[in-house]
């Protein structure tokens, strides 16, 4: 070891630490280079798959896309994965070279030493008062700096959050198919009810609308709106609720798969669905399984394809609300094809929020999002169960095997029951407070030796119910024990839902005449009105005013201010 | 030679450096949007270090801190805490990737101080203390020796550069504010910054955001230059440690014995560490500066309440830096039509179902507490700036060279470089060499 010199060391240092510096170089370039390529290769992949991606959205039924979408995505999946591995590898041999580079450098440097430096006096005293100037003169500007950071950053006001609560004005209007909670039961009292179509008596406005639609209208402030279509054209109007001009009329682009076919029923159209509004948004589906959300400008937020519905007769469920969520009750083919869901859709995105599979049959109910005991809860009818789900969460929180084929009727809740109509055959009272299968438990009563309705749904006072068959008996039941008060043939068809509006009964026949009766132990008629044209859709009421939407025009009943 | 060579390998390991980045940055692999029978698997939380591996961790700080004392007080020797440097750089930074550190856990502890919810890990408290205490008794042989973010730093110095004393002056501030910012943070259970902006830490675990190693490539090429940059201007636990070792029993002494004033240690610390002898003040420029020191103590309450009012003013906008406030601000615009769109936070949110008005009122109370935070952040820093400037108005009389007792971060670099050392180690004929690793 004598024969080794420092010079030789430190000789020897500095060629491993040139040679470990090469090498580091030489890695690093390899690195680079990769990741260069990956780079200029990578994003142009990604595009693609996200191209690939918004064909499918539009066209899901496509499996043949939807197995090259997987693959593609798996190749870019392993083309990243090797990237890593070799980055991976490549840092460590890097790190490892320039530790031995640096390690080297500094050895030699170390051995070499450095030469102290002794320059100036000894004691500096002008030097050492200048920098101790400078240095407060620096702590001052650092401060002033710092000053001038925090009032450039805190000049950005924070948000003043205002959570826009318009739930309560919700419940309040008639925002949804038979008003915010499905019952059909008007919390507007004065509302005007006579009137006569033809002569424009009791008429505030009429105004066309464009085209047909089973649809229902519905309210929100100065807004009524409504749909329209068919297998050409699917449309949303939205009306001034004082005047009747139409304020916009939006067209809604399909997403039907190329070669799809949508065959509604011609009594069903393919613009059945009543329409939801909640403040911010109107919400339309119609049968082509198409949603869209319009802005009360008339500016489309958001539109979705929900697949093609398997419906007999044409898709026809109405939307309904629980605060910001959109429910939609999808219901398709067979009791066991699992194809039915019920969506909760975030009203600001679409997003889904929550969706659940169903075990029913096609069906032509809409969902009633009702408060029982402070919870809110989802009920939904179709063969062969009712069942009610947690509207946050959509979790299931009761079924009553209670339904059968074609069912249209939607169930309403009053006073602590659920009233639930199978088509043609019995009606019955579900007690609330159940949990899971309630079929043997929960039953209040059923009766079946009445004219049960087979479109138009009941409707409850909290002390009768009353149901009425398309072919016009109206039949007023026992709340509590379900038997008949009172029946009455009104020698009008029906397809249109009754309404209580001020302890009155308000219903309108195919025909477009209005019946007013009293609600209570006897039945007497207050009025009758002719809209003079053919109606299908229930009226939506407001503070002094009714809307009814005949097979051509919209109508607003009420008293001139 | 030594010097072009290191010259060159300053511009070759800046190139290096600064491709490291695009070669490091780890890659967000999104998970696939199967359908079908897939579950996803669900994102597994690394549980705790077991047991018995946190003694060992706790066991090599208390036997690197002990080697660090007695390398820098009894061997005194720079060859020796060097190697204790790397080794200590292998196991914290390499092996255990920069966690858990002492200066990662000013975020526990503050954490744990102001959340009454929250129970510090007894690992984090250790290595939060232990280096205290080491300090308190013998001066920052933490930073010279043990911790791994200095000895990366200490590494990659080539080529040193004596920074300007008011331009270290200044820039010191920035640590203060650094650790006020990491306490207010940390209280308000918003953030860790610290852990989140370790500059170091890609390197370590190599890999890492993009930004984070662009901004630790360039601590690294500063590095090169100038003596650990993150230590003396940024970092919060060596703001901490320069106060605690101001008290500290035993303080690093570049000579063994006595000063003979030969000067020769004079720029041999690449920290600035080294004090001077001052000199005898005229007349007049004490009694200006007595005036001055009158002044600056007067104001220095005014100073606070400034630095308390900016405090309060930036809280708004530092509130921001808590996820809740930023997805509820989000919503709040995309709600209000202010902003277009919906981005991926948002959309889990409305996805999620929860109610907005909880997310506001959790925002509102997270923005009450950075107002109350940013009071005493801003506070606290025009205090440091006060204190500073009175500090620079008192003359502290010297007269050795002496390593400072807040500065010197008992690298032992110093030693080599003192005539008196060199007859200690009766090697007295190569007197004037110094060693500079
Ligand atoms: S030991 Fe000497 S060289 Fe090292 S930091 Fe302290 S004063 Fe500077």
């Amino acid at each position: 070891m004598d024969g080794i010199t420092l010079e030789m060391k430190r000789t020897t240092a500095i060629r491993v630490a040139v040679i470990a510096g090469v090498f580091s170089l030489i890695v690093a370039g390899f690195m680079f280079v990769n990741y260069s390529r990956r780079l200029s290769v990578e994003p142009g992949m990604e595009k693609q798959l996200e191209d690939m991606k918004n064909v499918f959205r539009d066209h899901p039924d496509n499996q043949k896309l939807a197995g090259e979408i997987r693959q593609f995505d798996l190749e870019i999946r392993n083309r990243r994965m090797r990237w890593l591995a070799f980055s991976g590898k490549g840092a460590v041999l890097l790190l490892c070279g320039l530790g031995v580079f640096v390690g080297c450098l500094k050895y030699a440097g170390g051995l070499g030493g450095v030469k102290p430096v002794v320059e100036g006096e000894t004691t500096d005293g002008v030097g050492q008062e200048r920098r101790t100037i400078l240095s407060r003169r620096f702590v001052w500007g650092g401060f002033a700096v710092l000053l001038l950071l925090g009032v450039l950053i805190g000049f950005k006001p924070s948000v003043e959050y205002v959570a826009e609560d318009t739930w309560e004005q919700f419940l309040a209007g008639w925002p949804t198919f038979r008003g915010p909670d499905g019952s059909g039961v008007s919390k507007h009292k004065d509302v005007s009810l006579e009137f006569d179509g033809e002569s424009g008596t009791g008429v505030l406005w009429k105004s066309p609308v464009p085209m047909d639609g089973m649809n229902s209208p519905v309210l929100w402030g100065d807004f009524v709106f409504l749909s329209g279509g068919d297998e050409k054209k699917l449309q949303v109007y939205c009306y001034d609720a004082k005047t009747g001009k139409p304020v916009w009329t939006r067209d809604v682009e399909s997403m039907l798969p190329e070669g799809a076919e949508v065959e509604p029923m011609e009594d069903t159209g393919f613009s059945a669905p009543t329409l939801a509004v909640d403040g911010k948004r109107v919400y339309a589906i119609f049968a082509t399984g198409d949603v869209v959300a319009f802005d009360f400008s008339g500016k489309k937020v958001w539109a979705k394809f929900l697949g093609v519905p398997d419906s007999v007769y044409g898709y026809a469920s109405s939307l309904a609300m629980y605060k910001k969520l959109l429910i939609i009750q999808y219901d398709q083919g067979a009791d066991d094809d699992n194809l039915s869901k019920l969506y909760a859709l975030d009203g600001f995105s679409g997003q889904p929020v929550w969706q659940i599979n169903r075990p029913v049959a096609n069906s032509w109910t809409s969902p009633v999002v009702v408060d029982v005991e402070g919870k809110s809860q989802i009920i939904t009818c179709a063969k062969p169960f009712a069942i009610s789900y947690d509207a946050g969460t959509g979790a299931e929180l009761w079924r009553v095997e209670c339904e059968a084929e074609d069912i249209a009727p939607s169930s309403v809740y009053a006073g602590g029951l659920v009233f639930v109509i199978k088509p043609n055959d019995e009606v019955m009272a579900i007690k609330r407070g159940g949990r899971g299968d309630v079929t043997k438990s929960h039953i209040a009563w059923k009766n079946d030796e009445v004219d049960v309705p087979d479109i138009c749904s009941p409707v409850s006072d909290g002390e009768f119910l009353y149901i009425l068959s398309s072919d016009g008996v109206l039949t007023c039941i026992d709340f509590k024990g379900g038997k008949v008060v009172w029946d009455k043939d009104l020698d009008e068809m029906f397809q249109s839902s009754p309404s209580i509006v001020g302890g009155k009964l308000v219903m309108i026949s195919e025909k477009g005449n209005l019946i007013v009766a009293e609600t209570g132990l006897n039945y007497k008629e207050i009025s009758r009105s002719k809209l003079g044209e053919r109606c299908f859709a229930s009226p939506a009421f407001a503070d002094g005013r009714m809307y009814i939407r005949g097979n051509k025009n919209l109508y607003c009943i009420g008293k001139k201010d | 030679m030594i010097r072009r060579l290191t010259g060159f390998a300053s511009i070759a390991f800046a190139v290096v450096v600064f491709a490291c980045p695009a070669l490091l940055g780890a890659v967000n692999v999104p998970p696939p949007e199967f359908e079908g029978d897939y579950v996803l698997p669900k994102t597994e939380v690394p549980g705790p270090r077991e047991n018995l591996l946190e003694y060992v961790d706790v066991s090599v700080l208390v036997l690197a801190l002990s080697l660090s004392v007695y390398f820098v007080y009894h061997k005194r020797c720079r060859k020796g805490v060097f190697l204790l440097m790397m080794v200590s750089l292998v196991y914290f930074g390499f092996y255990r990737k920069g966690c858990i550190c002492s200066i990662g856990a000013i975020g526990n502890v503050s954490l744990s101080l102001f959340e009454n919810g929250y129970v510090i890990p007894f690992l984090a408290l250790l290595f939060f203390v232990l280096p205290l205490v080491f300090t308190l008794f013998f001066g920052r042989t933490f930073c010279g020796c043990v911790c791994p973010l200095g000895a990366l730093q200490d590494l990659v110095l080539l080529r040193p550069m004596k920074v300007a004393r008011p331009v270290e002056s200044v820039l010191r501030l920035l640590a203060y504010v650094y650790l006020g910012a990491a306490v207010w943070f940390a209280a308000t259970g918003s953030a860790f910054i610290i852990c989140r902006y370790d500059p170091f830490i890609g390197f370590f675990r190599r890999s890492g955001s993009i930004n984070m190693i662009v901004f630790g490539a360039c601590f690294l090429l500063v590095g090169v230059f100038v003596g650990r940059p993150y230590c003396r201007f940024l970092c919060p636990y060596g703001v901490i440690l320069r106060q605690l070792s101001r008290l500290s029993k035993r303080k690093v002494t570049i000579t063994p014995d006595e000063c003979v004033k030969c000067r020769l240690c004079e720029g041999s610390c690449p920290f600035g560490a080294i004090e001077t002898p001052t000199a005898e003040w005229p007349g007049e420029t004490y009694r200006v500066n007595k005036k001055l020191l009158g002044v600056l103590i007067l104001l220095l309450p005014v100073i606070a309440a400034v630095g308390v009012w900016a405090g309060g003013f930036v809280s708004g906008s530092a509130s921001r830096v808590d996820a809740r406030v930023r997805l509820a601000d989000r919503i709040f615009m995309e709600d209000a039509g202010t902003v277009e769109g919906t981005i991926d936070a948002s959309l889990a949110f409305r996805a999620s179902g929860a109610k907005v008005e909880d997310l506001y009122s959790d925002a509102d109370a997270i923005k009450a507490k950075f107002k109350t935070g940013g009071f005493f952040f801003g506070g606290f820093v025009a205090l440091v700036i006060g204190l500073k400037l009175i500090l620079l108005s008192i003359r502290f009389k010297r007269e050795d060279y002496i390593a400072s007792r807040a500065g010197c971060l008992a690298c032992g670099r110093c030693y080599s470089y003192c005539p008196r050392e060199h007859v200690r180690l009766g090697n007295v004929a190569s007197a004037n060499g110094g060693g500079d690793l």
